[in-house]
């Protein structure tokens, strides 16, 4: 017997001519996908805004979950083959809503690929409903706001049922829109941030600033734990752990207290540039949200923008902390942000941080104190880790 | 490296060491067997079970259990002794886990140990505990604070509990007599004093049996069942017999090191406390109150320079930075997280506390960058 899933595409159908490189993109992912969880021969069929998996085993859940969390896809579902005709149409489906346990509205929706079958979508529809009315006791119908919707498709060689999907995160192939750098903490924001921009097709190296001996390892551990599960939404998470202790104690030691924190910031997007360059990234990606903390006003945000070779995203800059938070749930980071760990910003931190920086101060410390010299250092012994789309670490290089 | 982390485990000596591949590579012969070989590592072992129990004035009839760690020896105590939930027990929760756990997890009703402002335990509560439970479980000198306990047979007349004494922070430190302490049980640990990990033992008093934890070939009176580990055992005797002279002396010179360390450190940051007083606790353990931020960012300042110390805080709370055995000393969250602990051993040298006070003074400059007041 053999095993079918149907996996229908989110934007790609208003990408035009550029609509073959999209899909190679996806491609690929789901290739990925398949390779480490479903670990079986895979058929492809693909259909204008659908790729259709066949294979002689069972696809786990597991697997359709991971499909699910590739961006690009629209929605996943299990799908099964049946003849053409009402009656093993609505057997196949039933058996395959074996699990229902409470009452359930639902709709038909039929689609006819083959278009000498001898009944409109419309009358399919409503012939299956149907007979399903009379084979479960838990259903009932419900057109305009159903629980479950059954979905079938008559092609040419027979039908093909499917009883509710998964929906996918949508967006865009990862890959698709280039590739950036993106600074992550520990903390709730920028994992949010990632995943927006790995949603719109961004491929990233993901980079921490590790500020030993201010901050202990263990922090290292969240930060690894994070990035395992940002993982599952990419194709392949590069993390680059910066050390960046010496850089904040030459800061500290020259800059005027108040301008600490800021210059902090400031000195994190000089590095990601660096390593941009190298990575071959276009833009840098930051977890701020407007006037959230004292680096995040107006002002400061500009003071940084303008010291950066490359545009900075900042995807969380509109959302209230509710909203970055509910995100953060959704995708599993919110409950490794939460753990606590040490922030050497806290550390550092003066009781009064400057709300509206100096631009001519900010120009005239970064030109007086050279920290290119640190900087490379701290690229240089950067520790690199790489995790596959199932959030395992591949050997490093 | 200058290494001042004593109380966690003590570098083994290269002696010692030396001593134990000889034993490994001779003494492998399983004591318990029939032939000569093995007979006479029986003989010595009787010869060693006999030195170790003089050095803490024990009794020749008293049983001499070998381990593999004081958390074995406690463990076995506590269980062995009682039937689970069956006994009332005594502890202060300022001891270590391996006293603290097991006695909860074991006991039919427990009691937690008072201590007075002096951090000593407090005598009226002791008293009543020795007259009223089964067990109460005590150390010599606390591994986390250096406190130093004792008792007298005149505070446990006709006492009904039987007094288990973990001593693995005082052997080969402090001199301890299991007659004038009116012990029933004790501890020992070998890493503490620079034997190879992995060796205990557990000291009972005549008359008194165990229900072993393990069992197999009735080795070790059928208290521990556990092929002998000769080698080990042998070397444990051997570092023992070494350490267990000039206590007395030493422990006096320490006390000297120790003031004298205070001072430098308390001249370069004046803020510094020291919260258990000299004469009631060890000079090989010194904890110290340093105001600022979270100690471990001291810790690692000096783990940089070459100083090991320890802020002593269990992995799992190293986030959180609790420190259970100061907050039952009624020591507040924030002091918690401002533990040192500094421990030598007596091979510690005056260079080597001379390189700490010197590095300690180094990384001032780094540690004002967090003073609240700083100004640049």
């Amino acid at each position: 017997m053999s095993h079918h899933v149907l996996i229908s595409v989110d934007e790609l159908w208003l990408k035009g001519s550029n609509r073959p490189t999209y899909y190679r993109y996806i491609h690929n992912h789901i290739q990925d996908v398949l390779r480490l969880y479903h670990c079986q021969k895979t058929q492809w069929t693909n259909q204008t805004q659908r790729i259709y998996l066949t294979s002689d085993f069972p696809f786990h859940d597991e697997t359709l979950l991971a499909l699910s969390r590739v961006p690009g896809v629209h929605s996943v579902s299990k799908t099964f083959y049946a003849l053409k005709t009402i009656e093993d149409i609505a057997k196949v489906a039933v058996e395959n809503l074996r699990d229902l346990k409470e009452p359930t509205s639902f709709k038909v929706e039929t689609a006819r690929n083959d278009k000498s079958f001898p009944m409109t979508s419309m009358e399919l529809s409503r012939e299956i409903g149907h007979e399903l009315l009379e084979r479960s006791s838990l259903l009932r119908v419900d057109v305009k706001n159903p629980e479950l919707v059954i979905h079938i498709r008559i092609q040419p060689e027979g039908a093909y049922v499917s009883c509710g999907k998964l929906k996918g995160v949508g967006g865009l192939p990862i890959g698709s829109s280039g590739h950036g750098v993106t600074l992550l903490s520990g903390g709730f924001d920028s994992p949010v941030a990632s995943y927006l921009m790995s949603r719109r097709g961004l491929s990233q190296t993901l980079v921490f600033f590790h500020a030993y001996p201010f901050v202990g390892d263990e922090v290292k551990i969240k930060i690894i734990q994070l990035t395992k599960q940002l993982a599952l939404y990419n194709k392949k998470c590069e993390l680059l752990i910066v050390p960046f202790g010496e850089i904040q104690k030459a800061i500290a030691e020259t800059s005027k207290v108040d301008y600490r924190t800021l210059f902090f910031r400031r000195a994190m997007v000089d590095i990601a540039n660096l390593i941009a360059e190298e990575k071959n990234a276009k833009v840098i990606v930051t977890g701020d949200s407007l006037s959230q903390v004292s680096s995040q006003t107006i002002d400061n945000i500009a003071s940084i923008d303008h010291a950066s070779k490359r545009s900075i995203f900042r995807p969380l800059i509109g959302m209230s902390k509710r909203e970055i938070m509910s995100i953060a749930s959704e995708i599993g980071t919110h409950d490794i942000s939460i753990q606590p760990h040490d922030d050497a910003c806290a550390l550092f931190a003066p009781e009064n941080p400057v709300l509206r920086g100096d631009s001519h101060y900010s120009k005239i410390f970064f030109v007086n104190n050279q920290f290119d010299q640190l900087y490379s250092s701290a690229i240089k012994n950067a520790e690199c880790f790489t995790f596959n789309v199932k959030g395992q670490e591949l050997a490093s290089k | 490296m200058y290494y001042f982390d004593h109380a966690a485990g003590q570098p083994p000596n290269p002696e010692i060491c030396d001593f134990y591949r000889s034993q490994l590579l001779e003494n492998f012969a399983n004591p318990n067997a029939p032939y000569r070989m093995a007979r006479q590592l029986s003989n010595q072992l009787e010869i060693i079970r006999s030195d170790i129990k003089k050095m803490i004035e024990a009794d020749e009839a008293d049983s001499l259990i070998f381990t593999s760690s004081a958390t074995e020896s406690n463990n076995l105590l506590i269980k062995g002794l009682f039937e689970k939930n069956t006994a009332c027990m005594a502890v202060s929760l300022a001891e270590h886990p391996s006293l603290i756990k097991p006695l909860l997890d074991w006991s039919l009703e427990s009691r937690n140990l008072k201590h007075k402002a002096n951090y000593q335990l407090d005598e009226s509560d002791l008293k009543n505990a020795l007259d009223t439970c089964d067990l109460i479980c005590l150390s010599h000198i606390n591994n986390h604070t250096g406190i130093l306990q004792e008792l007298k047979v005149d505070d446990v007349l006709n006492k009904k509990a039987h007094i288990h004494w973990d001593l693995s922070q005082s052997f080969g430190k402090k001199s301890f007599s299991v007659k004038e302490s009116v012990a029933d049980s004790a501890t020992l640990s070998g890493h503490k004093f620079g034997v190879p990990k992995g060796i205990g033992v557990l000291w009972l008093r005549h008359g008194i049996t165990l229900n072993p934890l393990f069992q197999g070939g009735d080795q070790d009176t059928s208290m521990r069942s556990s092929t002998i580990n000769f080698p080990l055992i042998s070397t444990f005797h051997f570092a023992a017999m070494k350490i267990n002279e000039q206590l007395e002396d030493d422990w006096s010179f320490f006390k000297k090191i120790q003031k004298e360390m205070i001072q430098e450190l308390q001249a370069i940051q004046p803020e510094i406390r020291v919260p258990f007083e000299s004469e009631t606790s060890s000079p090989y353990i010194t904890t110290l109150i340093v105001p600022g931020p979270s100690s471990d960012v001291l810790m690692r300042l000096l783990d940089e320079q070459g100083v090991v110390v320890s802020t002593h805080s269990a992995c799992s709370s190293r986030i959180k930075k609790e420190n259970g055995v100061m907050a039952h000393l009624g020591f507040s969250k924030e002091e918690q997280q401002q533990i040192i602990r500094i421990s030598f051993s007596r091979q510690t040298t005056r260079e080597e506390v001379f390189f700490l006070i010197q590095k300690w003074k180094e990384i001032q400059s780094t540690l004002n960058l967090f003073k609240k007041g700083y100004k640049k």
